[in-house]
């Protein structure tokens, strides 16, 4: 088996070229599955990203006009995750407030900016507060502590009376620790 | 014969030299307890594979079945809450090993050349270890998990660049769903443990190839492998899997309640082992600050590990390397200390709110394991609690009932089952735990009472005709003698009684049946005595629109009726009080058409108050 490794190969050109080629094949053939898999891996990237979905999530009567914020499930028609499609569901939380009976309600997003716990309304000391590393934010969801662990305020979204009671919110949910309101 | 084949075999495979190999190998310096380390980790990389397999033939990785067969594997199969827990505790062994074995390296030098890439194996093994723990954190599904892992993939987000990207690979789309659990699988069940095989064998195989780092000073004689160091390996290993085995009994693997992005879990705190990292978080601000926490910080220090065979180069490089990872390692329990501290001390809101929260999720995870006990209907554990009427009831008042009443139990003093405890912080209205049972009906009828905040004191009726009622008749018993306030005070007994069988709730089924006989004396009292009919109804007695119907008060459909609209004729609506009645309970079904409630959620809520649900049959027969 060895003897053959002691002469010098008499056809360096095509030997080179047997070189490459094999190593070619090796590569292919092993990256061939690789690249197939991959290809599957990254198939979410490819996805279009949902962007916010027009709600109807309570009725001015739902909702008290005495300035203080309240929770409300925002609840999707016609959730999928995959293969499946859901009943309707709740898909998050919103708080709503009404300064006055003739002012349009503010909404603000449960998420907390910060890693995305679910903040709190506290009615005693009336302000907001996230459970998980203590972040704070008034009724208007501006953060109270100057340096504040939350990278922005809660994200406020977008509100719409439609048919004269019904209040629909722009729903979308954001990046959490990031500076910037950026829709994911 | 049996010498034949060992021969044969050995001629074939040349088995024999290799087990010589190893098995006789020589220790420099001779056995040793201080080599035991090495083993022991490797053991308890085979414990987790081995227990790995196991209970990988009895998971199912989807939404709706990775908590259902992660709880049939713990509570339904034989043996099978040891087996996760001898998985769980042995990968915080593995941690606390880890630690141990890197402390021995980076004492004794062992990365100095030509050891160099063995530390760096070593280091990389540790960092798949983690990410092992961290993706098998999420697989069982519960909140625990599933709000660890939403924190740890947020933070996979904030990576610069690449972060969105690789979010959205690691969750398989933009929420957490099938996928994520898929992928997480698939990299804790097999690519993960690949790659910590590969490493492992290359770091074993260097290391062999190294030999270990014998003391400087030793003079004794070196000895093979077998058997005295063999030993030892062996009696560290039982003594290990002896540890793991008993935490596994005596403290069982934890499985919270199924994951549910709807129900608040405010007690979600990672594994220990990451506890350090999640102090950290909270003491970087702003808008880099999780950045900066999260990822650069463990990367340099991960960086200064990976050094450390260049810095010990220098003079002072050894003893540098040494401060510096006794430094890290102080630090790391100092920040876990410190989180520990702040989570469990009992003393500041945040803690108290915390192990509230805590104590509200062990309740949680009660039920769903009652409630999976009695079969798992097939849209999962999740949507099972979400139409349970003690987990959604309890939800549902906390959304919509807590602004104003409380619901727990004012006579206890401690707060028992935390499904059934709301207590809120400026409540505006009566509590209503226990609504229509006889304790609560004869608070109503105390003169004492039913002025007090438990029951109208809060609200508008303070000032009604009720309290008026309950005062100047019921409380009013100056005319009577001892004997006469007696029976006085067993009639009003008697009254209440009555009125609380009308709720027939299961509760009081019991004893409902066996005080037949007072109940309908108190009725008869009620209705020929004590005049109730003049303001309310009661059965084919008296006229709507003065008080509430109190025929079947507080039965299902009562209170049904009740919470659709209180305002209707039956409760609260009389010509007297009708610019009042907006300013009581708001209707939360008044217009069928656009209701603020539906028709399941008040079911819910109905059966929430009366305590009505469903439970296994040998915890009703243990009662
Ligand atoms: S997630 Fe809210 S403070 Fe960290």
């Amino acid at each position: 088996m060895s003897s053959s490794n002691e002469k010098p190969s008499p056809e360096p050109r095509r030997s080179f070229f047997t070189k490459l080629l094999a190593g070619l094949t090796g590569v292919v053939a092993l990256l061939g599955p690789v690249g197939a898999g991959i290809a599957v891996l990254l198939d979410p990237l490819g996805r279009k990203k949902t962007e916010g979905k027009w709600i109807r999530v309570a009725t001015l009567d739902a909702l008290p006009a005495d300035g203080k914020p309240y929770r409300f499930a925002v609840v999707d028609e016609a959730p999928t995750d995959k293969w499946n499609l859901y009943d309707p569901q709740p898909i998050g939380t919103l708080y709503l407030t009404r300064l006055d009976a003739k002012a349009t309600p503010t909404a603000i997003s449960a998420e907390c900016p910060h890693l995305g716990c679910t903040v709190d309304f506290q009615n005693s000391s009336g302000e907001f507060h996230c459970p998980c590393h203590s972040a704070d934010f008034d009724v208007h969801g501006v953060r109270t502590d100057e340096e504040s662990v939350s990278p922005r305020d809660l994200d406020s979204l977008e509100v719409e009376i439609r048919k004269g009671k019904e209040i629909w919110v722009d729903y979308r949910k954001f990046k959490a620790g990031v500076g910037d309101q950026v829709v994911v | 014969m049996f010498r034949r084949i060992a021969d044969w075999l050995d001629d074939r495979t040349g088995c024999r030299k290799a087990v010589h190999e190893v098995l006789y190998r020589r220790i420099p310096g001779g056995a040793r307890w201080r080599y035991v380390w090495g083993t022991t980790l490797i053991f308890a990389v085979f414990v987790e594979f081995v227990t790995g397999l196991f209970l990988w033939m009895h998971y199912s990785p989807s939404t709706q079945t990775a908590w259902e067969s992660v709880y049939y594997i713990q509570y339904e199969m034989s043996g099978g809450s040891l087996l996760r827990g001898l998985h769980h505790y042995m990968a915080q062994a593995l941690m606390v090993l880890l630690a141990l074995h890197l402390m021995q390296v980076v004492i004794a030098g062992a990365y100095r050349a030509p050891r160099e890439v063995n530390h760096w194996t070593g280091l990389a093994l540790m960092a798949t270890l983690l990410v092992m723990g961290q993706t098998g954190y999420l697989l069982p599904w519960d909140q625990r998990g599933y709000h660890a892992t939403q924190v740890a993939t947020n933070i996979a987000g904030v990576t610069p660049v690449v972060g969105d990207q690789v979010k959205a690979i690691a969750i398989g789309g933009s929420e957490f769903g099938h996928h994520t659990l898929t992928r997480f699988f698939a990299l804790h069940a097999g690519l993960l443990p690949a790659l910590l095989l590969g490493l492992l064998m290359l770091h074993v195989a260097i290391g062999r190839r190294h030999g270990v780092t014998a003391p400087v000073e030793s003079k004794r004689p070196d000895t093979p492998y077998w058997p005295d160091q063999a030993l030892r390996d062996g009696i560290a290993c039982l003594a290990v899997l002896g540890t793991v085995g008993l935490l596994a009994t005596q403290w069982r693997a934890d499985l919270g309640p199924p994951s549910d992005p709807t129900v608040d879990f405010n007690s979600a705190r990672p594994e220990w082992y990451f506890l350090f990292l999640f102090q950290l978080l909270s003491y970087f601000k702003g808008a880099s600050g999780m950045f900066i926490a999260a990822q650069l910080i463990p990367g340099l220090l991960l960086l200064g590990m990976a050094l450390m065979p260049f810095v010990g180069r220098w003079k002072l490089g050894r003893s540098f390397n040494v401060v510096f990872l006794f430094a890290l390692l102080a630090s790391v329990a100092g920040l876990t200390g410190v989180a520990l501290y702040e989570d469990y001390n009992g003393k500041t809101d945040e803690s108290k709110q915390f192990l509230a929260h805590l104590a509200l999720g062990h309740d949680q995870a009660e039920r769903a394991r009652e409630l999976a006990s009695m079969g798992i209907p097939i849209e999962g554990a999740k949507q099972m609690l979400r139409d349970d009427p003690k987990a959604a009831g309890y939800q549902l008042f906390q959304f919509h009932c807590a602004a104003c009443h409380d619901h727990y139990d004012a006579q206890s003093e401690t707060i028992g089952d935390r499904l059934l405890h709301v207590q809120g912080d400026e409540p505006t209205a009566s509590n209503l735990y226990g609504f229509g049972s006889r304790q609560w009906v004869e608070g109503m009828l105390d003169p004492e009472k039913i002025a007090g905040p438990h029951y109208f004191g809060r609200t508008l009726l303070a000032e009604g005709e009720m309290v008026e009622w309950v005062k100047d008749y019921i409380g009013d018993v100056s005319d009577l003698d001892e004997s006469e306030k007696k029976t006085y005070a067993k009639q009003v007994k008697a009254v209440a009684w009555a009125l609380s069988a009308e709720a027939k709730l299961p509760y009081q089924r019991d004893i409902d049946q066996r005080d037949q006989a007072q109940i309908s004396v108190g009725n008869k009292l009620a209705i020929e005595e004590f005049g109730c009919i003049d303001c309310h109804k009661m059965g084919d007695q008296g006229d709507l629109g003065t008080g509430p119907d109190l025929t079947s008060y507080g039965s299902h459909d009562w209170l049904l009726e009740f919470l659709k609209n209180p305002h209707a004729e039956r409760f609260y609506y009389s010509k007297e009080n009708y610019d009042e009645v907006d300013r009581l309970m708001p209707a939360y079904a008044a217009h069928a058409d656009d209701p603020k409630l539906s028709d399941h959620q008040l079911h819910l809520l109905t059966r929430w108050l009366r305590q009505d649900w469903p439970m296994p049959v040998d915890l009703k027969a243990g009662e």
